[in-house]
């Protein structure tokens, strides 16, 4: 079995030293590996921050020794995912999306979209805008229009 | 305006077809951005190729808080007639809900016998009888799940029509309407399309026979209507359908459909695949079934549960089917769902539901949201 190690270097230009196979589960740190001349200091980064960094190293590592082949191990692997999620901050958890989405890890993109889907569970229309910083740009009678049309709504 | 700032906007879409469906409707009203993207057709689309799209079961069920024979007996009709409502099941949660009415019924409930059909992420509820004066209703109402709004669709043309059949054809915007009878009691062998998209009916070529009671189920890829009976043989159902091809505007009436003459095609429900598609149907105490891999020939597939075996009413979806129907008359109605895949037992398990939605079921069908 392959130990071979890969340096990956943060925007801050702090290492990471992983296993190649948890390297490569990013599609883009697989294309950087193959295509380009490494940094004498590790493959750079330039849009991930350590911090984020970390998070993203510490998904990668647990889902690559942990392939699930029965249903238990599935259910620990999820209950892995919903205490990652648990312990992150909304503005590293948009951070995190888009390292995963620059990085190109579908499994970390679906579990960190899913998690903004979920904050919103519960929310007010005026909790969802200030979460995310939305402006209302429905003109009042346009939002009357949208109400009125909503009140069968059901829950 | 990005649908997210600070996030790309195929990134903010794959967030948002990831919303729960019943938060589509306030989702709507956040801004401009997020109206025109869920409300988009590539939405819905990105939600079922990602696998987050559901199937949600929408039967016209009756209130048992209004069961039969109760309320003021000075109304001998009304009093012996339960109050109909729409209630949503999600197989994958488990969840019982109730939708609100069409804001026309919401005094005495739905038409009576009107018909529950899924297109796509919208649910319309066709004709029936209007429950406080017992007279044939043209209406079509409709229902969307992303909006979560009524809508009123274009009235259904032609005479008064009841015990039609009525199918979704499987294109998403298509449903056919076919047979049943008139204010005279007349048998129909007409058929009307409705598109639910631009609101408009379309008359279709007559059926071969006419068909009252029949039913509508699409199969196979294609619509079909089953059974029903004439006017001068009342109740004396025929075993022929009649298969509607698209490509010709024509109906192809097929023979020896049903397994007897007499038997009532009102728990018709069909599966897709196994190359041709199974069709079933509640028979007394067992499950009929005619798939495709027997070649087409009825046999008794499986037991229905004791306490489903009477008033029964079978919806499909996917590759699942479920029952609802009591274990005898003024019983509560109890749930049951079986897979329906080749080669499977169909092995019934019970479903738990609030006692509130233990009613009777004259109609049913899915959506996908």
């Amino acid at each position: 079995m392959s130990t071979k190690k890969i340096t990956l270097l943060s925007s801050d230009r702090e290492q990471f030293i992983v296993d190649e196979a948890v390297a490569i589960q990013s599609q883009t740190i697989k294309n950087l590996i193959e295509d380009t001349v490494p940094d004498e200091d590790g493959i750079p980064l330039p849009v991930v921050h350590s911090r984020i960094l970390a998070k993203v190293t510490e998904y990668l590592t647990k889902h690559a020794n942990y392939k699930p082949h029965n249903d238990a191990a599935k259910e620990e692997l999820k209950n892995w995912d919903v205490k990652f999620l648990g312990k992150l901050d909304n503005n590293t958890l948009f951070d995190l999306i888009l390292a995963a989405n620059y990085l190109d890890i579908k499994g970390l993109l679906d579990l960190t979209c899913q998690a903004v889907a979920d904050l919103m569970k519960g929310m007010s229309v005026e909790e969802v805008r200030k979460l995310f910083n939305i402006e209302n740009d429905f003109t009042p009678e346009e939002e009357e229009a949208v109400r009125k049309e909503n009140q069968w709504a059901f829950d | 305006m990005d649908l997210i700032p600070g996030l790309p906007d195929d990134v903010a879409r794959q967030c948002l077809i990831r919303l729960d469906y019943n938060q589509l409707s306030r989702a709507l009203l956040v801004c401009n951005s997020w109206k025109r993207a869920i409300q988009s057709d590539q939405f819905l689309r990105q939600r079922t190729s990602a696998g987050l799209a559901r199937a949600l079961l929408v039967l016209s069920q009756a209130d048992p808080a209004k069961p039969v024979g109760c309320g003021s007996a000075s109304k001998a009709s009304a009093a012996a007639t339960p109050t109909y409502g729409l209630t949503v099941f999600d197989p994958d949660s488990g969840e019982w809900s109730r939708l609100p009415p069409p804001p026309e019924w919401s005094g005495n409930g739905l038409p009576l016998f009107c018909e529950c059909v899924g297109v796509g992420r919208r649910v319309l509820v066709v004709g029936g009888w209007d429950p406080a004066t017992f007279q044939p209703s043209r209406s079509v109402h409709v229902y969307d799940f992303v909006t979560a709004a009524w809508t009123r669709g274009e009235d259904m043309p032609g005479p008064a029509r009841s015990f039609f059949g009525c199918a979704a054809a499987g294109d998403g915007r298509t449903v056919v309407v076919a047979g049943g009878h008139d204010e005279e009691k007349n048998a129909l062998r007409s058929a009307l399309s409705y598109d639910v998209e631009s609101d408009a009916w379309t008359q279709l070529a007559d059926m071969a026979v006419p068909r009252d009671e029949c039913k509508g189920v699409f199969r196979d890829g294609a619509l079909c209507v089953i059974g029903g009976y004439r006017t001068e043989s009342q109740g004396r159902f025929e075993r022929s359908a009649e298969v509607y091809d698209a490509a010709t505007a024509t109906w192809r009436l097929a023979e020896e459909v049903l397994e007897e003459e007499g038997a009532c095609p009102r728990t018709c429900a069909a599966v897709e695949g196994g190359g041709g598609g199974r069709l079933f149907r509640c028979r007394g105490d067992h499950l009929a079934a005619a798939a495709a891999e027997d070649g087409g020939e009825w046999r008794a597939a499986a037991e229905l549960p004791g306490d489903a075996r009477v008033g029964s009413y079978l919806v499909t979806w996917r590759n699942r089917m479920m029952v609802i129907g009591s274990g005898g008359h003024g019983q509560p109605y109890s749930c049951h769902v079986a897979d329906a895949g080749s080669g499977d037992k169909y092995t019934w398990r019970e479903v738990e539901k609030p006692v509130e939605f233990s009613g009777h079921v004259y109609s049913g069908c899915t959506i996908e949201i």
